[in-house]
């Protein structure tokens, strides 16, 4: 072999790979830095968990969506960051002395942004629309018009909303309905109203403090200042979502000043982004709550032990819930007794005691029931070995490591448990099982979470409920009972039977808390974004005009 | 000349023949494969908390309410009028979504696989040439190095590496409006830079190291000893009689390359947030959204099938012993 020289060919290669190269750098100069939001008064927020997945508000469900539908449409009411309702597009609220009929005041003279008036009839249009198709296209808000009779608007600034019995959660429900324009969405409400869930709704005629101006599927949405908003100015000449497919890059982003706001941030990029002095971390407890359910169906003929509350708790007292929390969450997350999660602490039952963790005392218990071990260390069931089938969905919060903790902790009290993932849909699928039977598994772990009022919390395990936000099958007359009593009742009455309501679970145990997850946000330290993101639940600020009015760059 | 005839005559026209036929039966098969996944788009949230009636009505629009039968006739008769339908989930058409995700994709790949191809040409002949060296085994350490590097991970460390001088994630900056096109040009550039990189780094690896073995094996052919013989430099050694017949492997290599190009490119695309072909059946995918799941695999097979012929008509031009 010759000794080398460069060869005129290696020159060419060389030249060739220049070439390629070449324009990029020359390119990137011209790039230079990126956006600045201290330059463009533009808020950038980042996200990585989730996107738009709608932006039609009969469809998108997803929190982002919920944050875009909150910040363009007008809503009569809305949560302020201590967990109160307060008004939106409504000033002034009175309720008759029978408890049914709500009057709302609401803003004059506002408009939407294609210039149309916004009056109080859009309102009533939008509320009498999702009572008459709460089965069909509305079905997504049927939780929030519970009885609705009807709603008018005898002038334009005065919208009435009639109950046919007081109910506790009317305003909540109200707080969670956007209004929409009738002139843009009435031609698309006749009869069964199909439209209404197939349209796109890419330019949507808002009212709220920012009109979205630009879109593009899964990658961002830009948000421009309403100058006809109803309300209070607001700081900012505009924001926007980034949606990340990594966290990696999310909060790389964040650290090199591409964007702002980091949302849902995961627990063990805390310590790292605290070290960095140009941040400002929000590590707060959240409404996430992680949960561990048993099949209560009772077309669910194998395994009939497991409806048996003494070895629910037996299993509730094998699990290590601190240790999860420390190798699921990094210890972001608290522990919660019951359904309720401890932030919304005018609900939450502190009553409850937490079932502490006695691996020895869960053995005792299914030891003094005859479940017995075999030979290979799993107990035995009424002939059968104490082998679960659990499901659970790859997004679940903590998955997959919280199902490994907890397949390992059940081996400690001779429980085997063969974990099943799948992508929700699939997990939906599985846990409904045909005609809504839930017939084809044992255990499930899945997260859920939903805003200021408890019903949410409860009515997902109410019998009404099978075949859609129940998992767990569960069906009781007594806390069904005491679920339709707290949703007419107010003030202390309510609180007290929604504890009564928490309790009665914790005591069944169709579904064991594990643990909590918390709400986490990092800001880059301008303007007044670290003082305004630190609220005790960070959800409220991304979901609500308020934050969105106040927040500012400079 | 009927077309009968003209096949026969034609070998290449039989080869894209039999593609044909291979796309079809692909596309069969893909329609089934969909519809063994649960649920469908009507059934998984896209009205949330929608009734049965509504459910039904939805499968009726969406045409889930005929046999799969009827279905699938229809899905051929439209797919021979070249019309791939609408997505269930965006309501926007699938040729038009796909277009636009085999862009961006194509946007990070075409860079990539040149500057990896550049790369590998250079380090290749180079290892290959200086064989047993320091040099060759400095190469080829780190062509086997990228090779079996995850490429999720490379790209992690490039963009831990690259913060603050590089755009973290995305096509490019949305916050960038109204900037002058020369700056958004830029902007774009900047953010092709770290995806394309660690594409081309992760084919790299393997490029180099057959482009390495198989120009060693040619350099030890006799007519290369003749070559030397006669006198010709080492430019023309190579260029002429070594390279040509080197490059035979490789060019089989990038065909497979191209062909597997969705697999390739989905962890590239998953860390900077590219919204590529893999992010669009991944998502297409959750939301059983049939349409754009057909059009989506329909084209990665029509990619791997031209592919192939592309690499066979490439043999035959840079071999003309080799005959299609």
């Amino acid at each position: 072999m010759p000794k080398l020289r460069p060869t005129s060919l290696a020159r060419r290669f060389g030249l060739v790979s220049a070439s390629i190269l070449l324009p990029i750098p020359l390119l990137v100069g011209c790039g230079g830095a990126g956006s600045n939001s201290a330059d463009t008064g533009i808020l950038r927020i980042g996200d990585a968990s989730s996107k738009i997945d709608s932006l039609n508000p009969f469809v998108g469900q997803n929190g982002f969506a919920a944050a875009t539908f909150r910040i363009v449409y007008p809503y009569l009411l809305q949560y302020d960051e201590s967990q109160n309702i307060v008004g939106d597009f409504a000033t002034a609220t009175t309720t008759s002395t029978d408890g049914k009929t709500l009057t709302f005041t609401t803003h004059e003279g506002a408009t939407w942004s294609d210039g149309e008036p916004l009056t109080a009839a859009d309102a009533a249009w939008t509320i009498q629309t999702i009572v008459r198709l709460q089965g069909g296209a509305a079905a997504k808000y049927a939780p929030y018009v519970t009885n609705i009779v009807r709603a008018s608007a005898p002038t334009p600034t005065t919208l009435t909303v009639t109950y046919s019995a007081p109910t506790a959660t009317a305003q909540d429900g109200l707080a969670a309905l956007p209004i929409l324009p009738k002139h843009v969405w009435a031609p698309m409400a006749d009869g069964q109203a199909e439209e209404l869930a197939t349209y796109a709704n890419t330019s949507p005629v808002g009212a709220g403090p920012f009109t979205l101006s630009e879109y593009t599927e899964n990658q961002f949405a830009n948000f421009t200042r309403f100058e006809g908003y109803y309300g209070a100015t607001p700081k900012l000449k505009g924001f926007g979502f980034q949606f990340f497919t990594s966290n990696d890059a999310m909060l790389s982003a964040l650290r090199s000043n591409e964007i702002d706001v980091a949302y849902e941030v995961p627990p063990t990029a805390v310590s790292q982004l605290r070290a960095d002095k140009s941040l400002s971390v929000n590590d707060v407890p959240g409404l996430d709550v992680d949960v561990l359910g048993f099949n209560s169906s009772t077309f669910r003929d194998a395994h009939q032990e497991l409806k048996d509350t003494r070895v629910r708790q037996a299993i509730d007292m094998a699990i290590d819930k601190n240790s999860l929390i420390e190798v699921v969450a990094d210890g972001s997350g608290a522990i919660s007794s019951t359904i309720v999660p401890p932030a919304l602490e005018r609900w939450h039952d502190t009553s409850v005691p937490a079932t502490s963790f006695d691996v020895a005392g869960a053995n005792s218990l299914l030891d003094s029931l005859g479940y017995t071990r075999g030979v290979d260390g799993v107990r035995q069931a009424n002939g059968r070995p104490m082998s679960y089938k659990l499901l659970f969905p790859s997004v679940a919060t903590g998955a997959p490591r919280v199902v490994t903790e907890l397949v390992k902790q059940l081996a400690a009290i001779g429980i085997e448990v063969d974990a099943r993932s799948s992508d929700f849909p699939s997990f939906l699928q599985s846990i409904y099982g045909p005609d809504n039977r839930y017939t084809s598994w044992d255990l499930m772990v899945v997260d859920y979470s939903f805003g200021y009022d408890p019903s949410g919390y409860l009515f997902s395990w109410t019998c009404p409920q099978l075949g859609a936000n129940n998992l767990a099958a569960y069906c009781d007359e007594d806390f069904d009972a005491l679920f339709g009593r707290q949703s007419t009742q107010t003030g202390d009455a309510r609180a007290e039977t929604v504890r009564r309501a928490q309790a009665h679970l914790a005591e069944q145990r169709p579904v064991i808390p594990l643990y909590v997850a918390n709400s986490i946000s990092a800001a880059r330290n301008v303007g007044n974004l670290a003082e305004t993101t630190s609220s005790p639940i960070v959800a409220a600020n991304y979901m609500s005009k308020l934050w969105i009015e106040q927040a500012a760059l400079q | 000349v009927s077309s009968a005839r003209l096949m026969a005559l034609h070998p290449l026209l039989r080869r894209l023949w039999a593609s044909a036929a291979i796309v079809l039966a692909v596309a069969i098969g893909n329609f089934f494969l969909f519809r063994l996944a649960p649920g469908n788009a009507a059934s998984l949230g896209l009205v949330p908390g929608a009734s049965p009636d509504m459910r039904e009505s939805l499968e009726r629009q969406f045409g889930l309410d005929q046999s799969t039968a009827m279905q699938l006739q229809h899905y051929l008769v439209q797919l021979a009028h070249g019309n791939l339908g609408v997505s269930f989930a965006d309501r926007q058409s699938v040729a038009g979504n796909l277009w636009t995700a085999l862009v961006n994709t194509l946007t990070m790949v075409v860079p990539g696989l040149l500057l990896a191809l550049a790369l590998a040409g250079v380090t290749g002949v180079y290892a290959a040439w200086r064989r047993g060296s320091a040099a060759d085994h400095g190469l080829r350490a780190l062509a086997l190095t990228m090779f079996a590097i995850p490429g999720q991970w490379l790209g992690m460390v490039l963009l831990y590496g690259a913060r603050g001088h590089l755009p973290s994630g995305g096509i490019s900056d949305p916050f960038l409006t109204g900037a002058g096109l020369r700056v958004e040009l830029g902007d774009r550039a900047a953010h092709m830079v770290l995806p394309c990189a660690t594409y081309a780094l992760i084919v790299y690896g393997a490029f180099m190291i057959m482009l390495r073995t198989s120009l060693i094996e040619t350099l030890s052919e006799d007519y290369i000893l003749a070559a030397k013989a006669r006198g010709l430099s080492n430019s023309a050694i190579l260029r002429r009689h070594a390279l040509r017949n080197a490059l035979l492997p490789l060019v089989t290599l990038v065909g497979l390359t191209i062909g597997t190009l969705v697999a390739g490119v989905i962890l590239v695309e998953s860390v900077f947030s590219w919204p590529g072909l893999g992010e669009t059946i991944y998502n297409a995918v959750i939301a059983r959204d049939y349409p754009m799941l057909q059009g989506a695999f329909l084209l990665v097979t029509v990619a791997v099938v031209l592919s192939n012929v592309v690499v066979d008509l490439m043999y035959s031009y840079l071999d003309p012993r080799v005959r299609l």
